[in-house]
């Protein structure tokens, strides 16, 4: 006690740290740095344990899993053996179609540019710490691949981008995050627009909004497929964002606006793929 | 300069304190959303220790933990640490008016701080790009964040408070030894 307040006044403790935030917020604004050293250390401390505590956590849910019924199980057993009946048969279908599809490919002689992306699984070990941007922590980082500037998917559709990468984790910032914006497209006719996320239209009705579309046609109606457009420097063209759900002339009477749901669950995000390509944009 | 010794004590305990509380807020806290909003245990954190210890560890430990933020997920690195520290600063001038275990005023201290936190953050990311909807943020981030800030100040208040109250008998133990 004694030693505190004879030590420095909390004054000068004051300026002093107030001088460093924003000295750091200059650094950070000028050459991007954000905590560099710092970043390294807090990796070996912090990602081995939210990946310990993300570990128990998902053996917790398959044990609540395990309590599951006899009957319940026959049931769902059923349920899923009808499910692979049909799926087979669908499948079966898009070979069919799949073939057909090469083969007129090679007619035209076409690159096939939505190819299958080299992508790498990863779980969410930690979400962001404010309750105002969505972002979320990866298992995997530079040791496994994994650069600044990827995209991140689910299922089929987009979560994001990565924004920071260590050897053992990354950080992905999701569309649905405030400050993210996403160029992209409207599947059917190549309409160029942009989606945004928002908090306030995520809250109250999990929805995204869409910008700026040039929709000279009216083609676009509620159920419009949206996806990263091709002109996008840093998404990769052509992954599902989500699909309208209204949409609205401006007042400029040029351009649409409305909101898109993303087809991404973000409230269960539990695993990912993160797609080990960066776009190339030849700047 | 003489009590080396529970003077890095103090350090280390509040350090393991931080990381336990970072830890359960991004791990463990985000299975346990309510009304899509977690708590905001490291403003809890800040608040009570800049009450208890007075304005300079509250800005230590209020730097701390925001920079612990900007690491992981600041989009402008820095300006969590900025806040938190300023808020723990703050309620370092309360410190005078600490009377035995009493509970009230330190939880009203964290909610007013989780309600200024709310209000910066609302001011500086998102005022600042022309989105204005105040009335929304209010009722359905802050508002809800820190009524369950609140909640699990409870908690961590005693937490907090034991764990003084041993340090703070260490520090004397060491002082009487030296003289």
């Amino acid at each position: 006690m004694r030693r505190r307040d004879s030590g420095i006044p909390s004054r000068f403790i004051l300026a002093f740290l107030s001088i460093l935030c924003i000295v750091f917020l200059f650094v950070n604004y000028s050459t991007g740095f954000s905590g560099g050293p710092l970043q390294t250390v807090a990796n070996y401390i912090f990602i081995p344990m939210q990946k310990g505590i993300s570990y128990i956590g998902s053996s917790i849910s398959v044990s609540s899993e395990d309590a599951k019924t006899k009957e319940e199980l026959v049931a769902e057993n059923q349920a899923l053996q009808a499910q692979v009946d049909e799926l087979t048969s669908q499948l079966t279908n898009m070979q069919l179609q799949q073939s057909e599809l090469t083969d007129l490919q090679e007619l035209y002689d076409l690159d096939q540019q939505y190819a299958d992306y080299e992508t790498t699984g990863a779980h969410v070990i930690a979400k962001g710490t404010s309750n105002w941007f969505d972002t979320f922590t990866i298992d995997k980082g530079s040791d496994d691949g994994i650069e600044v500037n990827m995209n991140v998917i689910a299922g089929s559709g987009l979560v994001g981008i990565v924004t920071e990468v260590g050897p053992g984790y990354s950080v992905v910032k999701s569309i649905i995050n405030d400050s993210s914006a996403v160029s992209a497209m409207i599947l059917d006719t190549s309409d160029n627009c942009i989606i945004s996320g928002d908090l306030e239209s995520m809250t109250s009705s999990n929805t995204i909004l869409l910008s700026n579309l040039e929709d000279t046609e009216d083609s676009v109606s509620e159920g419009t497929s949206v996806v990263t457009s091709n002109i996008s420097n840093k998404y990769l063209p052509g992954i599902l964002i989500g699909y309208v759900t209204d949409i609205e002339s401006d007042a400029n009477g040029l351009t649409k606006s409305g909101t898109i749901t993303p087809v991404v669950d973000f409230k269960h995000l539990q695993d990912v793929l993160v797609i080990l390509e960066t776009k190339e944009t030849g700047e | 300069m003489i009590e080396v010794k529970p003077f890095i004590l103090r350090i280390v305990s509040i350090f393991l304190l931080i990381a336990v509380c970072f830890l359960l807020q991004t791990s463990v806290f985000i299975h346990f959303e309510l009304a899509s909003v977690g708590p905001n245990l490291l403003i809890a954190l800040t608040s009570l220790f800049g009450f208890m210890r007075g304005q300079k560890e509250g800005a230590i430990i209020g730097f701390s933990c925001g920079l612990l933020n900007d690491l992981f997920f600041g989009s402008y690195f820095g300006a969590f640490a900025l806040i938190y520290m300023l808020i723990g600063y703050l309620n370092g001038f309360f410190r005078k008016l600490l009377y035995g275990d009493d509970i009230k005023l330190p939880l009203l201290l964290v909610s007013i701080s989780d309600i200024i936190y709310g209000f910066a953050v609302f001011v500086f990311m998102f005022l600042s790009r022309s989105k204005t909807n105040l009335g929304f943020y209010v009722g359905s981030v802050i508002l809800p964040e820190m009524v369950y800030t609140l909640i699990v100040s409870f908690l961590l208040y005693f937490v907090v408070f034991k764990l003084n109250q041993w340090l703070e008998k260490k520090e004397k133990r060491s002082d009487r030894l030296v003289r």
